[in-house]
């Protein structure tokens, strides 16, 4: 039994509570507040220049009929669909084979790690740079394999697939970490049982390890792609939007409306309606999930069931005897 | 130095009731164990007394002066945790100085003769050398005598101790053990002692208080305590191995009376035949210590109750032998090597005045006149 | 093996970028050119233009990047400390809320975009005169760096024992004493690691930056966007200024990593 938390005295109440107190301060003026007034702003027509009129859910019957606005969502949506699924299963793989290195893992684990820890900004003009048809070396390095040219930052599929490539760059190390903790977390009992009764290293990660996984695969997927639907910095930077809007994410597009064309409303509206989707998508994973662990989690095959794949070479040489 | 007094101390965590009514007085300059399995209540008790739990309800006294309302820091008291709880950030001097150094004493302690007060105590513990060694560099005995170093380089009116010793080998522990009382008769400062081990509870205490699910059960001096205990629960937390209790009935057997039971006849003494004679008929529980069992491998004259050993546990000096006997099992304590092997057919008896008698429902103890108990008497 | 191949990938774009720190435009403008002293000359022009007189308020940025970083990070730890001090040792209960949904309550924020918050941040600064001021951004930063410090410090205050406060307490210390004496030097490679992890956090923001600032209080990540309108940017300056913005983080991930696996040693308790 934890040792005890004090009862509280009177006297002891005020401390408590003011030591939630500047945290709570900051956080109804910064969060709760703004959130707020976001939603009302979303309700009117806001300009730049702070004149506004209370115009109800105009803001939002207009957006969702905006072109750009709908090629925006779709982008953010399809953009983090893509960088989710490639990252978890490269971060994946990379977290088995780190966990398999022996010698100087600290170092390569650092190596790993180090994409991540950038500036999105910063990684936003590397990739630029990396990518710029004249100067970059991704070009000329395709040139010299033979493949065609591709221009990246002036068509719309290559801007895309771009914008994807320096995410995963970036992003892949968040997976990874994730699912390294979770790996090296994970009970070595069943495996080496497993691996005593001979099962292949296959059926073992397909019916041990991955299952095993599936609380940290889930948490890395649903931060990796709440994350995701804010993406702006590396857009911003590389494209802009461009070309056109056929790399336009919702962050991006509400940016341009409020700050640069100054309809803070309907930039608001954007923001809110982003907000809802992030809800909607957590809350539906996570219950997603929580049914989905349970089933996955009782009928684990047990060991004997794994060896009995590959068992039979095995009964054999017993039988014979 | 100060007396301490508890009066009907009570206090709830959560859901859990730890302690439902705890009182006890404890004079000056006394030695007092606090015995109960865990869970009983003494570290709540221990704590409360501290300072650092509040209770629910009761008064809580040092030195006649009622501390309920006094935060920790401004009670004298000194309490040596089950784990030390030392300071993984200082060193053996400086968590023994660190008490020293409080706003409350600073004034009482200035700085030379708080070096010089840890010094002395780190010496009386024999822990002087490790003064500059870093927490995580000594072993657990090393720990506890600086944890008890730190409680003893104030002058506390209390002194209060939880299971210090639990963590250590038992070979450790049965040094420590001397060493702590030869120490608090030296210095004399009034002691509780939480243990859940009756041997050490015994062999280091004026007075022991036996805790059970938050309640005062008995409070007796050691011998006391053992002798007189107040019920099976008392009995059977007392005495290594346990105290036999046997489901027996009291039966008149030509004149005389006995306790009988599933096939084991025990014949009682004469002197407590008045007492039992309106029991005559009645179930009750008979408390039999394993080294008053007699154990003999041939038929004693006058016949006797004979039974079947199931095991043998020799210990060096002693055996234990568990016999079954009729429907009961018996445990026995005898001396010497023993020849005797499981399955073999021995016959065990009791003296009559070494039987206990207890209540069959509330396990109270029925008091009768016993030979050779001594006169020191149970005080509840 | 594989590891390699990836480890290549990730590592290239960074050696590329230091490698284009110290190139001269022709040399850019020429092709790409990967390997220092055989394809091109290195030259230390970017810097020189960096630090020199028409320094494109490199050290402007780079001040109020520090700045902020450092000064959000100290208050955010600070606050949060006793916050997750608080959620740790005591009990709470505000109606039906009980500590454990006060810290989801408090982490949350990082649910929610900050897109959402800042335009609401943007107009009530308007109105504050806060726009564009280091007061603002600081204030701004703390606020979002709060969420992050209190997860990770109240795992901290945690696995402090209690007994080592109550020891304290029994030895004659009052409760601030006791705080500051014994249970946040104990907290202290946790401070570290809380501060650290929030300088990053501030360091590499750019939204904020972007939308609350506009010539006074502008960082880092605002002076790479500003090289970077041009048609033909100037990589070998943009290079310079992404090393130096660079080096905090890796700093910071390689004092972690360090300090992570010296997590496992503590003594006093047992």
């Amino acid at each position: 039994m934890r040792p005890s938390k004090s009862t509280a005295r009177p006297a002891r109440n005020a401390t408590k509570r003011l030591m939630l107190a500047p945290a709570f301060l900051f956080f109804a003026a910064f969060t709760i507040f703004p959130l707020i007034f976001t939603a009302y702003v979303s309700l009117s027509a806001w300009n730049i220049g702070g004149r506004h009129i209370f115009i109800g859910l105009a803001n939002y019957r207009s957006i969702l009929g905006d072109i750009t606005y709908l090629l925006s969502l779709r982008n953010t949506v399809l953009f983090t669909l893509a960088t989710t699924f490639i990252e978890y299963v490269l971060g994946f793989g990379i977290a088995y084979l780190v966990n398999g290195v022996a010698r100087w893992q600290r170092p390569i684990r650092l190596a790993v790690l180090l994409p991540m820890l950038l500036t999105p900004i910063v990684v936003g003009f590397i990739w630029k740079m990396m990518l710029d048809p004249s100067f970059g070396p991704i070009d000329s390095v395709l040139r010299h394999l033979g493949l065609p040219r591709i221009n990246w930052l002036s068509s719309a599929v290559p801007a895309f697939m771009g914008i994807v490539l320096a995410d995963t760059w970036e992003w892949t190390p968040f997976m990874f970490l994730i699912l390294f903790a979770g790996l090296r977390s994970l009970p070595t009992e069943p495996f080496e049982s497993a691996r005593v009764d001979g099962a292949s290293p296959w059926r073992i990660f397909w019916d041990l390890t991955f299952p095993l996984m599936i609380p940290a695969s889930a948490a890395a997927i649903l931060l990796r792609s709440v994350e995701s639907f804010k993406l702006f910095d590396i857009v911003y930077l590389i494209t802009a939007g461009g070309p056109g809007v056929a790399t336009s994410t919702v962050s991006l597009d509400a940016y341009f409306t409020g700050l640069r064309a100054g309809d803070l409303g309907s930039a608001a509206a954007m923001t809110i309606i982003l907000l809802i989707i992030v809800i909607v998508v957590t809350m539906s994973f996570l219950q997603l999930v929580a049914r989905f662990g349970q089933s996955k989690m009782r009928p684990l095959s047990s060991p004997k069931d794994l060896a009995s794949s590959r068992a039979n070479s095995r009964t054999q040489v017993h039988e014979t005897r | 130095m100060a007396s301490l007094q508890l009066t009907g101390v009570k206090k709830r965590y959560e859901s859990v009731l730890a302690l439902a009514d705890v009182s006890f007085d404890l004079a000056d300059g006394q030695f007092m164990a606090l015995l109960g399995p865990s869970g009983a209540g003494k570290t709540t008790t221990l704590k409360s007394i501290a300072g650092v739990e509040t209770p629910d309800g009761g008064e809580i006294r040092i030195g006649g002066r009622l501390v309920n309302d006094i935060p920790a820091e401004g009670r004298n008291t000194a309490l040596v945790f089950e784990n030390y709880a030392l300071y993984p950030n200082m060193t053996v001097y400086g968590n023994m100085v660190f008490p020293l150094k409080a706003p409350a004493r600073a004034e009482k302690f200035r700085a030379e003769s708080a070096t010089q007060r840890v010094f002395e105590v780190a010496r009386t513990l024999g822990i002087a050398s490790l003064l500059e060694r870093r927490t995580w560099e000594l072993s657990g005995g090393q720990r506890q005598r600086v944890a008890l170093g730190r409680a003893l380089v104030r002058e506390p009116d209390v002194f209060l101790m939880d299971e210090p010793i639990s963590h250590l080998d038992a070979k450790l522990r049965f040094e420590m053990r001397a060493e702590l009382k030869r120490l608090q008769r030296d210095i004399g400062v009034t002691t509780l002692y939480a243990t859940p081990d009756y041997a050490e509870a015994m062999a280091l205490a004026d007075v022991i208080v036996v805790l059970r699910e938050g309640r005062v059960i008995q409070v007796g001096t050691p011998t006391a305590v053992f002798n007189r205990p107040i019920d099976t629960y008392v009995a059977h937390l007392l005495g290594e191995p346990h105290i036999n209790l046997l489901e027996m009935e009291i039966q008149s057997r030509s004149g005389r009376l006995a306790a009988v039971g599933q096939g084991v006849e025990f014949a009682i003494h004469p002197s407590q035949a008045e007492l039992l004679r309106q029991r005559v008929t009645k179930l009750i529980t008979v408390g039999v210590r394993p080294s008053e069992v007699l154990v003999s491998p041939t038929e004693p004259d006058g016949g006797g109750d004979s039974g079947t050993v199931i095991a043998v546990e020799p210990r060096g000096a002693t055996t234990v032998l568990v016999v079954r006997a009729g429907g009961q099992q018996v445990v026995a304590k005898v001396g010497g090597e023993q020849r005797l092997r499981p399955d073999s057919i021995v016959w065990i008896g009791v003296k009559p005045e070494s039987l206990y008698f207890f209540e069959r429902e509330s396990g109270a103890r029925v008091e009768v006149p016993h030979g050779e108990i001594d006169a020191a008497g149970a005080s509840r | 093996m594989l590891l390699a191949i990836w480890l290549a990938f990730a590592l290239f774009p960074i050696y590329w970028t230091v490698a284009t720190a110290f190139k001269t435009p022709i040399d850019i403008y020429q092709g790409p050119k990967y390997v220092p002293f055989i394809d091109f000359h290195p030259t230390v022009m970017s810097w020189e233009r960096l630090f020199g007189p028409q320094n494109f308020s490199f050290f402007k940025d780079f001040a109020n990047s520090l700045l902020f970083g450092s000064m959000s990070a100290l208050l955010a730890v600070l606050l949060g400390a006793f916050a997750a001090y608080g959620l740790a040792q005591y009990r709470y209960k505000f109606g039906f809320y009980k500590n454990d949904d006060i810290a989801y309550l408090l982490v949350s924020q990082r649910f929610m975009p900050p897109i959402v918050a800042v335009l609401a941040i943007y107009i009530t600064y308007q109105k504050l005169s806060l726009l564009d001021s280091r007061l603002g951004m600081i204030l701004a930063y703390t606020a979002f760096d709060l969420p992050l410090a209190i997860f990770l410090l109240r795992n901290f205050f945690e696995q402090i024992p209690v007994e080592l406060e109550q020891a304290a307490a029994i030895d004659g210390y009052g409760k601030v004493e006791r705080l500051l004496r014994v249970v946040f030097p104990l907290a202290a490679p946790g401070l570290a690691a809380a501060y650290m992890i929030c300088f990053v956090f501030s360091w590499n923001d750019f939204l904020f930056a972007l939308i609350l600032t506009f010539d006074n209080a502008t960082t880092l990540p605002i002076m790479i966007t500003n090289l970077n309108t041009q048609m033909q940017p100037m990589w070998w300056l943009l290079s310079a200024v992404g090393i130096v913005v660079m080096v905090p983080p890796v700093i910071v991930a390689v004092f972690l990593d360090r300090y992570m696996q010296r997590q496992v040693l503590r003594g006093g308790v047992r």
